[in-house]
């Protein structure tokens, strides 16, 4: 029997894979960014048709209940997706420094020249 | 021999238009004629009024820390065959006169780096507030770095050419006193603290570095070390 959650996850998950192939079209994602998001809402809709394959994958690692698995793996992924924003975040920002100090640097170049 | 030394002052502001024109006079005063104001993309008229002044400045299009700041004052001091570098805010809490100590042990060749430090002696008043957070601090300088200073966030200080060369500021905002002090340590810059009198006027109080901004100066430090 198909349960309420099941549903919602499904349609949630094909609506997320439709976000993600019509970007693909548009060329706003790369390759290796389609694959790594297609994959985890295809991932999603597998496993909301067939539970009883996260609960055979939950077994393996040793937990008893499919959703534990899902939700512990979700957050550990969570952590790893908020880490690799904030170096980037931090990359971004050197390089708008750096870009800010070079035209600052060329500004005061220029006006000594001038006069 | 003194005359041949050339001294650059840097001065990074953020919207200092109150206080700015008399920086630069205080400065000019005491004969230090070579400024860079660094304007760090006030909103306010800094620019206007440092360029009035006839001073050198720079201007970031956008607003970037004081750390940014310093470095680009620093890069353009080195570019244009500044021998001494010294680091000077713009809030009108130095004292140019303190210059002339700070850059003596440099030109004698003692040191590389000397470190204004207003716990030296008992002229500054420093507020007890402000007092508890600056030891606080020093203790955690202490604790990072293995350096015991008397005072770890003074806004100014004298670098030689070599020392300002060897230093590279990452760091964009305040916390760039305390990553200038890990650069001196994990270079083995020889350095010196020098007393310096910090003039606490209302307005520097209010400009000056919250309590916020000192949690904030710690996270900084605490994020830098994760990532490195």
């Amino acid at each position: 029997m198909i349960k309420p959650i099941q549903v919602i996850a499904i349609v949630f998950g094909i609506f997320a894979l439709l976000k993600v192939i019509l970007k693909m079209k548009n060329r706003k994602l790369l390759l290796n960014e389609f694959i790594f998001w297609s994959s985890i809402w295809a991932a999603l809709i597998i496993l909301s048709i067939f539970p009883q394959i996260s609960e055979k994958i939950a077994n393996f690692f040793g937990f008893t209940r499919g959703i534990d698995f899902f939700i512990v793996s979700s957050i550990l992924l969570m952590f790893y997706l908020i880490f690799r924003i904030f170096i980037k975040l931090e990359e971004l920002e050197n390089k708008i420094t750096k870009l800010s100090r070079s035209i600052a640097i060329k500004e005061i170049a220029n006006n000594i020249n001038k006069t | 021999m003194e005359n041949k030394v050339n001294i650059y002052v840097v001065v990074p502001a953020y919207n200092e238009e109150n206080t700015i024109s008399d920086v630069i006079t205080n400065l000019k005063n005491n004969n230090y004629k070579n400024i860079i104001v660094i304007d760090d993309g006030s909103t306010d008229s800094t620019y206007k009024i440092a360029k009035e002044n006839k001073t050198i400045v720079i201007k970031h299009p956008i607003n970037l820390g004081a750390g940014a700041a310093v470095k680009t004052g620093t890069d353009y001091a080195l570019s244009i065959g500044a021998d001494i570098i010294i680091i000077f805010d713009a809030d009108g809490q130095h004292m140019a006169k303190d210059i002339n100590n700070l850059i003596k042990p440099i030109i004698n060749k003692e040191v590389d780096v000397t470190l204004g430090s207003r716990f030296l002696d008992k002229k500054s008043n420093v507020p007890l507030l402000k007092k508890i957070i600056l030891k606080g601090g020093v203790v955690l300088v202490f604790l990072m770095y293995g350096i015991l200073l008397t005072d770890a966030h003074n806004g100014l200080k004298a670098l030689s050419r070599k020392a300002a060369e060897r230093i590279i500021i990452n760091a964009r905002g305040w916390e760039y006193c305390s990553e200038i002090i890990e650069e001196i340590k994990i270079k083995k810059i020889k350095y010196k603290e020098i007393p310096v009198t910090i003039k606490y006027s209302s307005y520097s109080i209010k400009k000056g570095q919250k309590i916020y901004n000192s949690l904030n100066i710690f996270l900084k430090m605490i994020k830098k070390w994760l990532i490195e």
